[in-house]
């Protein structure tokens, strides 16, 4: 089986691609200033790119995981999660509290997809 | 795809298998056997012991793919970060996710999940 890691960094890389499956690291937002609606936004384009880098995309999400640093955040992440998948092809999906790397990142999700 | 047989290895307490593989792919979990260890000793334990269950399900740390850790304190990341770069090597990066959780224990300070790629074969 051929492992294909992109743009790795010491700690991770931000996609793998194995088995017809791509697995994304847990994307946080570059620019922390943002609300959560911001933020999602953000995150969400990043893993547009990084599954088009791995010749996938959002239809062909299997699972996300989301931490929000607050619960309260969901109501403004699944409004910005709405709008990007449409309510189509839609992922399992779990969404729970957790402290982030950074206090100031409000939310972090992870995808796999097939390709 | 053909999923073939589901392996089901490393029981523990007839709550979990601490290792399954199907399809080519092999999920598990660990935590350190020793609670009263620091960050650092405990990262070291953890990955022990994913090295014994990617081992016991054909695999190894060159073939990870996907790794979740959750640690109690988050402030911990650098410590177990450190540990984490020395336990890979070279090997190439797996796709990953840290976030703060609360443990089954207290003393627990870190628990990790990982999915690799079954390496017999390759």
């Amino acid at each position: 089986m051929t492992i294909k890691r992109h743009e790795p960094s010491k700690i991770l890389s931000h996609a793998v691609e194995a088995n017809g499956f791509v697995f994304l690291a847990g994307i946080t937002p570059k620019d922390t200033g943002a609300d959560i609606k911001g933020q999602t936004k953000q995150v969400i384009d990043e893993i547009d790119r990084l599954l088009k880098l791995c010749g996938t995309d959002k239809t062909k999400i299997v699972s996300a995981t989301i931490w929000v640093s607050d619960i309260r955040y969901r109501d403004g992440m699944n409004e910005i999660w709405t709008q990007w998948n449409g309510g189509q092809n839609l992922p399992v999906r779990a969404c729970i509290e957790a402290k982030l790397a950074d206090p100031r990142m409000l939310v972090e999700i992870q995808v796999t997809a097939v390709k | 795809m053909s999923t073939g047989a589901i392996r089901r290895l490393e029981p523990e307490g007839g709550i979990l298998s601490n290792v399954v593989t199907a399809g080519g792919l092999l999920t598990c979990v660990s935590m350190a056997d020793d609670r009263t260890l620091d960050i650092v000793g405990q990262t070291r334990q953890a990955l022990a012991y994913v090295d014994h269950c990617l081992a016991a399900g054909g695999s190894s740390r060159r073939h990870l793919l996907s790794v979740t850790i959750w640690l109690t304190d988050i402030r911990e990341r650098e410590a177990m970060n450190a540990v984490w770069e020395e336990w890979l090597g070279d090997a190439g990066r797996p796709a990953r996710a840290c976030i703060e959780a609360k443990l089954a224990d207290p003393r627990y300070r870190i628990e990790i999940a990982a999915i690799a790629a079954v390496s017999q074969g390759e």
